[in-house]
């Protein structure tokens, strides 16, 4: 089953149905767990995946336990090592190839974002003891369906919260419009503008791949990261809307990344809960780790590239296991870090009024956003090109070719980014009701007509493989 | 009183001054209390509880 499918419809109908019809105190107690767990088994590729899946529920089970009766800090270290562990052994990293059984673990869907989620109970556990989860919130917090898949991740704390307020909950009629504007709007995102890209994309990067040609290696990065933002956010847009039907309010994964005018900006817009959590459980401690150290002022600067650096060089590596995430998590690295070196020179040589006024200049915010993406798109072409084909592209294309390319790239993105970043403010309307059902309704048009036209659409999405 | 109110404040004075003040009252913040304090009010709030 996908997201995309009639069967999932089905499922969510059936679910919502029962969940609403239920008397409120069996919601968070019986159903919903009941309705994940039935999604595990619908969606996993294998039913040996689903039980994989559970048996990382029972060991991150057992964690909490063992965090919650020895609090010790060497027994918390031991057991988040041993998590961690386990992850890196079930995902099949490439570096730890080594590990008895390497590979023999059947392949999951989601498991990364069960391991954030986890990462973020074990460490508020060991700071929080009064925590103290139980099995069924452990368990709906892990697999909580709408999330399991791509996210959005959410913290355990507003998770159950959330739990505990389903008993109460009604589906009224403007919970229900919500929930279909937003379901609606994704599908339209996913079934036809990222399906449309997405072929864009792999037509791009099959000439790129055949021929050393700069104009279509430029098309092709930039089609990949359209192709990805429509993808995902689509995605986002559809969990978020079938989380309305069962009381829960998900945290939003995206802020107009396109008006992004820094790499680091771009990252507090795209995949926000994601690079929330690192700032929290990676940035923050690296850099509390180092003022604690060096607590020389003077190393302010330093503390903050160093940890900018860790903290995306972890974000590349967590979206894969190949040897190409590490290079993609080298590149990320080195986009952070420079920006903050970038950041730093500038808010010395102008002060941080006159930097962020200039910021706001129509001239330099092109620029800036234009070098943005280009390197973005750059940094992330290990996502779509496997280790192989990087090293084929860089012998075929030469240092000029890929010069020549960065720069198309570059252009392409000073001609577009202005209509692209006008938009959203040009359709910004009062959010009148019967406005919304007209746009909806042009959606599911659309949809209906591009299906007819196109039916060999669908497939996974992108972020299933993390 | 916000962090976007102080002209200078950034992620890397907010650290520095949470471990001046861990090291200055002998007590520790949480992650999540390091992530989620919104104002200078929250923050004496917190280390009130920790005192």
């Amino acid at each position: 089953m996908t997201i995309t499918s009639w069967s999932f419809i089905a499922f969510l109908t059936i679910s919502a149905l029962v969940f609403n019809i239920m008397p409120g105190r069996w919601r968070a107690h019986f159903v919903f767990p009941a309705t994940t767990l039935a999604f595990i088994f619908l969606v996993m590729p294998s039913a040996a995946a689903a039980f994989i899946v559970l048996g990382f529920v029972g060991l991150l089970w057992i964690s909490t336990r063992i965090i919650y009766m020895w609090p010790a800090r060497s027994i918390q270290v031991a057991v988040l090592s041993i998590v961690l562990l386990v992850f890196g052994w079930m995902k099949a990293y490439e570096f730890l190839a080594f590990l008895p059984f390497a590979g023999f673990v059947p392949a999951t869907i989601g498991l990364s974002y069960m391991l954030i989620r986890s990462m973020q109970l074990l460490v508020d556990l060991a700071d929080t003891p009064s925590l103290r989860p139980g099995f069924l919130q452990v368990f709906s917090f892990m697999t909580s369906w709408p999330c399991l898949i791509s996210g959005p991740i959410q913290r355990f704390q507003d998770f159950r919260d959330q739990l505990f307020s389903m008993e109460a909950f009604t589906l009224n009629d403007d919970v229900l419009f919500t929930a279909m504007q937003r379901m609606i709007k994704g599908y339209f995102f996913v079934l036809v503008l990222a399906d449309a890209t997405k072929h864009m994309w792999l037509g791009l990067q099959e000439i790129s791949l055949a021929n050393p040609y700069p104009i279509a290696l430029a098309g092709a990065q930039v089609a990949f990261l359209v192709h990805l933002f429509f993808d995902f956010s689509g995605y986002m847009h559809i969990v978020i809307g079938a989380g309305y039907l069962f009381g829960l309010r998900l945290p939003e994964n995206f802020d107009h990344p396109w008006q992004s005018k820094s790499f680091l900006e771009f990252w507090g817009r795209w995949h926000m809960t994601m690079s929330n959590w690192f700032k929290a459980y990676v940035f923050n401690a690296v850099l509390m780790v180092l003022v604690k150290r060096w607590p020389n002022a003077k190393l302010t600067d330093f503390h903050g590239v160093a940890a900018f650096f860790l903290t995306f060089f972890l974000v590349g590596l967590w979206h894969g296991t190949t040897w190409a995430f590490v290079l993609c998590g080298l590149l990320l690295g080195i986009g952070a870090s420079t920006n903050q070196i970038y950041r730093n020179l500038m808010r010395r040589r102008l002060g941080k009024k006159r930097f962020e006024a200039l910021t706001e200049r129509k001239w330099y915010s092109l620029i800036a956003a234009a070098l943005t993406f280009t390197y973005i798109c750059f940094s992330v072409t290990s996502l779509w090109l496997s280790f192989d084909q990087i090293q084929s592209v860089v012998v075929n294309y030469s240092l000029s070719g890929l010069i020549a390319a960065e720069s198309v790239l570059l252009l392409i993105l000073l001609l577009s980014l202005p209509a692209v970043q006008w938009w959203p403010r040009a359709l910004a309307l009062p959010a009148l009701r019967w406005r919304a059902a007209l746009i909806a309704g042009f959606q599911c048009a659309i949809i209906d007509a591009y299906v007819f036209l196109f039916p060999a659409i669908g497939g996974a999405f992108f972020y299933e493989q993390f | 009183m916000t962090a976007k109110e102080v002209a200078e404040w950034d992620s890397l004075g907010h650290i520095r001054l949470m471990v001046a003040i861990e090291q200055a009252l002998g007590i520790k913040f949480t992650t999540s209390e390091i992530s989620n304090l919104a104002n200078v009010g929250e923050l004496v709030t917190v280390i009130d509880k920790k005192l």
